[in-house]
C-alpha cells in the first residue's frame, strides 16, 4: 500500500541524500568543469585551456602516459589473472585457500605501499640491486614506465583474477558437459562455452584495473619520477597553483574524468550488452590434474601471489630495522615505532576517528539508499542510483581539488577541517556498500516484508526489524571494503589535507618523501596489518562467502 | 467476520487483472479462488491483504470498508506460496512476531506461541532455526504464525504448491480441519481444481481477470455454468458438428466418464479407437469419431474388455449428461 503523503520516511531520506550528493559531488564537479573554460589571465570564457593541453607537450604528453600505463597494466593484468582464475576454480592446485587469502590481502593492501618496496628492492639503492651489482649484473630501472606498470600490474591483476573465477563458478556444470557430449575437446570446450561466457567478466575485472590505474596518484608519483601521468600533473599544477585558480588542474581533471567515462561507456554498451544471467545448479567441475601439473600450476600461481605479496613483506620487515636519518643500519629495533608513536600519532587517531565515522555513515546511507534504489521507492531513486555510481570515474585528487574549489570560503568554510575528508570519503567509497546492498536486496523474497506488515507491523518499521537485518551480512562484505579503501585512502587525502587533519596515508608519503623509510614502513605496517585483520574478520564471519567487489 | 467484495477492479496500465468480481465470502466459510496462472485470483487475494491497490470497487471485512486501511492495520492473516518465514529468527520469535507487533505482555505471548504451535504439531520444534525446517515444517510455522494474530480473515496463497504429492494431500487435510475448529472465515488460491474441490466450502472460478461461476463443488462439477468451466474442473469434451448439436449457436459438451461405449451402430455416433491409456482403476480411449472431431472417453478398468487400437465402437452421449454451451462462450 503506497501512502499518499509525499512526506514519508523515504522521501525525505532521498531528499536530503539527493541534496547532499548535490552539494559534495556535483556542485565541485561542476565548479571544475566551469573553471576550466575560464582563461586565467583575462577571466572570460574560454577554449584555451583545452588548446594549450592538446597542443603543449608538456601536458599533452601526461596523457599520453597515462593511456601507455592503463592500457599496458590492463593487457598484463589480464594475462595474469585469467589463468589464475581458471586454476584456483577450475583445478585441485594446492594451498587454494591461503593463496586466494594472499591474493586478496596484496589487493587490499595500501597502494602505494607496493612502489616504495620496489623501490627498497630494486631503485638505486635497493638490496637486489646492491646485492647483484659485484657480479657486474645491472638491473633494469624500476623508476618510470617499467616500474609503474610492473608495479599495477602486481596490485590489480586479482580485479581481474575475482571477477573471472566468479564467473567461472557460475557456469552451470550441464552447459560444458553439452558440449563434451557434442564432441568437442577440452581446449575446443574451454574456447566455444567457457571463455565465451566468462568474457563479460573478465572484460569488467580489466575495466576496473584500467580505471583505477588511471585514477591512481601514490605509485606513479613515487616511483615514476619524470614519467608524468594526470593525476600527477594535476597533483603538481594544483600545488603549484595554490591560491590561484587552478584553471590548469580543472581542465586536466577533466580529461581525465573524460578518459574514463568513455572506457566506461565502449565497457558498457559493447561489452556487456552480451552478459549472461547465470546461476549454477550444479556447480561446474574441477578437473584433477596429475601430480605434475598441480605442481606446476600452484608452483604459477605461488610464485605470482609471492611476488604480489613481497610489499607487505618487505614493509613489515623494514619497519622494525635500526635507521639512522634515511640510512638503514644493521640490527633490529623498534626505533620507528616509537618515532611514529612520538611525532605521528595525531595522524593514527586521525585515520580512525575518520575512518569509524565514515563508515557509520556509509551503513545507514547504504542501507536506505541501496533500499530506496532498488524499491523504486520514490522518483528520485534513479537518480540517486546515478549520483551515487558517478564517483567511480572521478579520480580521488580530481574529487579532492573540487571540494578544495568549492569550500575554501565563506560561508562554506570547510577546507583544513577533518569534516571535509570525511565528505570525501563518504561520496567517494559509498558505492561499495550500496552496490553490495542492492546485491543481497535481489536475494531478499519480498513476500517476508509483506508477511511482516500482515503480521502488523508498520512498512517503516518493517524495513528495521526484518530487511535491514537479513542485508546485514550483504552490506557488511561491502562495508569491509570500504573501510580497508578508507584507512588506506591517499589521492583525496594529500589534497584536502592540513597539518592538523592529516592521515596514516599522507604521513607515508611525506615520510617517504622526506626519505623516512623506517617511519613509512612502520605506518604501512599498522595500516597492512589493520587491513588484513579486517579481511580475516570477514572471512571468518561470512563463512566463507566472497568478497563482492 | 464475513467478507463482501463489490465490483473489484484492477488494472496495470491498459490491462486489466481483475475485472469488476463480486463475491460475498459466509463467516467461517472455506472459500477457494481457482484459475489458471494469470486469472487474477492472486491479485484478487492481495487487494483483500492490502498489498496491491485497489482501481475501483469496494471491499468489506464484517461490515467495514478497508479499502483505505493500510495492509498493516487490516488484522488479516496470510499464508505466503513460499512462507515467507522470517530466516533471522527462530520458529518461536517468527510466530510470536505479530504478537510483540501487538504489544502483548511476555507472558501472553508465551502461551499463545505455544498453543498455536501445538496446533499444528510444531511445539517441540520451538527453538529451531528455520534453516533446520523442512518445508513442511515452515509451512506449519507459516499456518501457526497467521493463525496466533486471530486474524478476522484468513487468506493463503497457493500454500501447498511447493510440497511434494504426499504431503500436500497430508497438508490440506491440515488445513481443513484447522480451518473448521477455529471457524475462521479463510479465502484460499489455487490453480489445482483437485485441491479446490477437496478442501472448499464454496469455490470461485475465475479465469481472464472475471469471476466465471461461484458455487459449492459439487455444482461447479455437475453444471458448469460455461464451456471454460467445464473444462477447467474435469475435463469435458466439445462437440462442433452442428448434426449433432442441432443448432448452428451451440457447442456440446460431455465428459469423459459420462460416454458410454456401445456396439458400433447402436450410438449416437460411430468411431474407432485411436489411443488406449491404461491408468489403473480407469481406461482412457482416444476415439477418432466419424465426423473426423476426436474425443476422450474414460471407463472404469474392472470386469472389461480393453478395446484395441484401430476396433470400431459406437459411442453413446446419454441425454441428461449432455450439457450445450454457446459458442460465443467459448474459451
Amino acid at each position: 500500500m503506497k501512502t499518499k503523503k509525499h512526506l514519508n520516511f523515504w522521501n525525505i531520506v532521498s531528499l536530503i541524500s539527493l541534496a547532499l550528493l548535490f552539494l559534495f559531488l556535483i556542485y565541485p564537479s561542476f565548479s571544475l568543469v566551469s573553471q576550466s573554460f575560464i582563461s586565467s589571465t583575462t577571466g572570460k570564457l574560454t577554449l584555451e585551456n583545452y588548446i594549450d593541453f592538446f597542443s603543449l607537450p608538456y601536458y599533452f604528453n601526461s596523457l599520453k602516459h597515462s593511456l601507455a600505463v592503463c592500457f599496458a597494466t590492463t593487457f598484463f593484468a589480464t594475462l595474469i589473472g585469467v589463468p589464475i582464475a581458471y586454476f584456483m576454480s577450475r583445478t585441485n592446485i594446492y594451498f587454494k585457500g591461503f593463496l586466494d587469502l594472499v591474493i586478496m590481502i596484496s589487493l587490499l593492501s595500501p597502494p602505494f605501499i607496493g612502489a616504495y618496496s620496489w623501490i627498497l628492492l630494486l631503485g638505486r639503492n635497493g638490496w637486489i640491486t646492491n646485492l647483484l651489482s659485484p657480479f657486474g649484473i645491472i638491473m633494469p630501472t624500476i623508476y618510470g614506465f617499467t616500474g609503474i606498470v610492473i608495479v599495477f600490474t602486481l596490485k590489480f591483476f586479482p580485479y581481474v583474477y575475482i571477477y573471472t573465477s566468479g564467473a567461472l563458478n557460475s557456469i552451470d556444470a550441464s552447459l560444458e558437459e553439452a558440449s563434451e557430449n557434442l564432441g568437442m575437446n577440452r581446449i575446443q570446450r574451454l574456447f566455444t562455452v567457457t571463455f565465451p561466457l566468462v568474457m563479460p567478466s573478465i572484460t569488467a575485472g580489466a575495466l576496473m584495473v584500467f580505471m583505477t590505474s588511471l585514477a591512481d596518484f601514490g605509485t606513479p608519483m613515487l616511483i615514476g619520477e619524470g614519467y608524468k601521468v594526470l593525476p600527477v600533473m594535476i597533483y603538481d599544477e594544483f600545488m603549484s597553483e595554490m591560491g590561484g585558480d587552478a584553471t590548469v588542474a580543472s581542465t586536466l581533471s577533466v580529461v581525465v574524468v573524460a578518459c574514463s567515462t568513455m572506457v566506461l561507456f565502449i565497457q558498457k554498451y559493447f561489452i556487456s550488452r552480451k552478459s549472461y544471467k547465470m546461476n549454477a545448479l550444479r556447480p561446474p567441475k574441477t578437473s584433477i590434474l596429475k601430480t605434475k601439473g598441480r605442481i606446476l600450476a600452484t608452483i604459477f600461481v605461488g610464485v605470482v601471489s609471492f611476488i604480489a605479496f613481497l610489499p607487505q613483506i618487505v614493509v613489515i620487515y623494514t619497519s622494525f630495522l635500526k635507521t639512522r636519518g634515511p640510512l638503514f643500519i644493521s640490527g633490529f629495533s623498534l626505533d620507528s615505532y616509537s618515532n611514529i608513536m612520538n611525532k605521528l600519532s595525531s595522524n593514527i587517531y586521525n585515520t580512525f576517528l575518520y575512518s569509524i565515522i565514515s563508515i557509520l555513515i556509509m551503513l545507514l546511507l547504504g542501507l536506505v539508499l541501496s533500499y530506496i534504489i532498488f524499491k523504486k521507492k520514490n522518483r528520485l531513486a534513479p537518480i540517486l542510483d546515478i549520483l551515487i555510481m558517478f564517483p567511480y570515474v572521478i579520480p580521488g585528487s580530481v574529487l579532492g581539488i573540487g571540494l578544495l574549489v568549492c569550500f575554501n570560503k565563506r560561508p562554506l568554510l570547510l577546507s583544513g577541517t577533518g569534516f571535509i575528508l570525511i565528505v570525501s570519503y563518504v561520496v567517494r567509497k559509498l558505492a561499495y556498500t550500496v552496490r553490495s546492498g542492492t546485491a543481497i536486496l535481489h536475494q531478499i523474497d519480498p513476500s517476508i516484508e509483506e508477511a511482516s506488515i500482515n503480521l502488523g507491523v508498520s512498512p517503516m518499521k518493517t524495513f528495521f526489524k526484518v530487511t535491514a537485518l537479513m542485508m546485514g551480512p550483504g552490506i557488511f562484505s561491502g562495508l569491509i571494503l570500504s573501510w580497508i579503501s578508507t584507512i588506506n585512502e591517499l589521492s583525496s587525502s594529500i589534497i584536502l589535507y592540513t597539518g592538523k587533519t592529516g592521515t596514516i596515508a599522507v604521513a607515508i608519503y611525506t615520510e617517504v618523501v622526506r626519505d623516512s623509510f623506517g617511519n613509512a614502513a612502520a605506518l604501512s605496517t599498522i595500516l597492512t596489518i589493520i587491513s588484513i585483520v579486517s579481511i580475516l574478520l570477514f572471512k571468518f564471519f561470512s563463512r566463507g562467502s566472497k568478497l563482492n567487489i | 467476520m464475513g467478507v463482501n467484495i463489490k465490483a473489484i477492479t484492477k488494472k496495470y496500465d491498459d490491462f486489466i487483472a481483475v475485472n469488476k468480481a463480486n463475491l460475498d465470502i459466509q463467516k467461517g466459510e472455506f472459500f477457494t479462488l481457482l484459475g489458471p496462472s494469470g486469472c487474477g485470483k492472486t491479485t484478487l487475494l492481495r487487494m483483500i491483504a492490502g498489498f496491491n491497490e485497489i482501481t475501483s470497487g469496494e471491499i468489506f471485512v464484517g461490515g467495514n470498508k478497508i479499502n483505505d486501511t493500510p495492509a498493516h492495520k487490516r488484522n488479516i492473516g496470510m499464508v505466503f506460496q513460499n512462507y515467507a518465514i522470517f530466516p533471522h529468527m527462530s520458529v518461536f520469535d517468527n510466530v510470536a512476531y505479530g504478537l510483540k507487533a501487538r504489544k502483548i505482555s511476555k507472558a501472553d505471548i508465551k502461551e499463545k506461541v505455544l498453543h498455536a504451535l501445538d496446533m499444528v504439531e510444531m511445539r517441540d520444534q520451538a527453538t529451531k532455526e528455520p534453516s533446520e525446517l523442512s518445508g513442511g515444517q515452515q509451512q506449519r510455522v507459516a499456518l501457526a504464525r497467521s493463525i496466533v494474530i486471530h486474524p478476522e480473515i484468513l487468506l493463503m496463497d497457493e500454500p501447498l504448491s511447493n510440497l511434494d504429492a504426499k504431503l500436500r494431500v497430508k497438508m490440506r487435510a491440515t488445513i481443513k480441519k484447522l480451518q473448521s475448529s477455529l471457524d475462521i472465515t479463510t479465502v484460499y488460491v489455487t490453480h489445482d481444481q483437485e485441491e479446490a474441490l477437496a478442501v472448499s466450502d464454496r469455490i470461485a472460478v475465475m479465469y481472464k481477470g472475471s469471476v466465471q461461476q461461484i458455487g459449492t463443488p459439487e455444482e461447479i462439477y455437475s453444471f458448469p455454468t460455461n464451456a471454460f468451466v467445464a473444462n477447467f474442473i474435469g475435463t469435458s469434451n466439445f462437440i462442433y458438428d452442428t448434426k449433432l448439436t442441432k443448432d448452428l449457436t451451440k457447442i456440446l459438451s460431455i465428459r469423459p466418464e459420462d460416454i458410454v461405449i456401445v456396439e458400433a451402430g447402436h450410438g449416437t455416433i460411430d468411431g474407432k479407437i485411436t489411443l488406449t491409456t491404461f491408468l489403473g482403476e480407469s481406461v482412457s480411449y482416444e476415439v477418432e469419431l466419424e465426423n473426423k472431431e476426436n474425443i476422450e472417453i474414460k471407463v472404469f478398468s474392472k470386469n472389461i474388455e480393453i478395446k484395441k487400437f484401430g476396433q470400431k465402437i459406437g459411442v453413446l452421449f446419454p441425454e441428461d449428461k449432455i450439457k450445450f454451451f454457446n459458442k460465443s462462450e467459448e474459451y
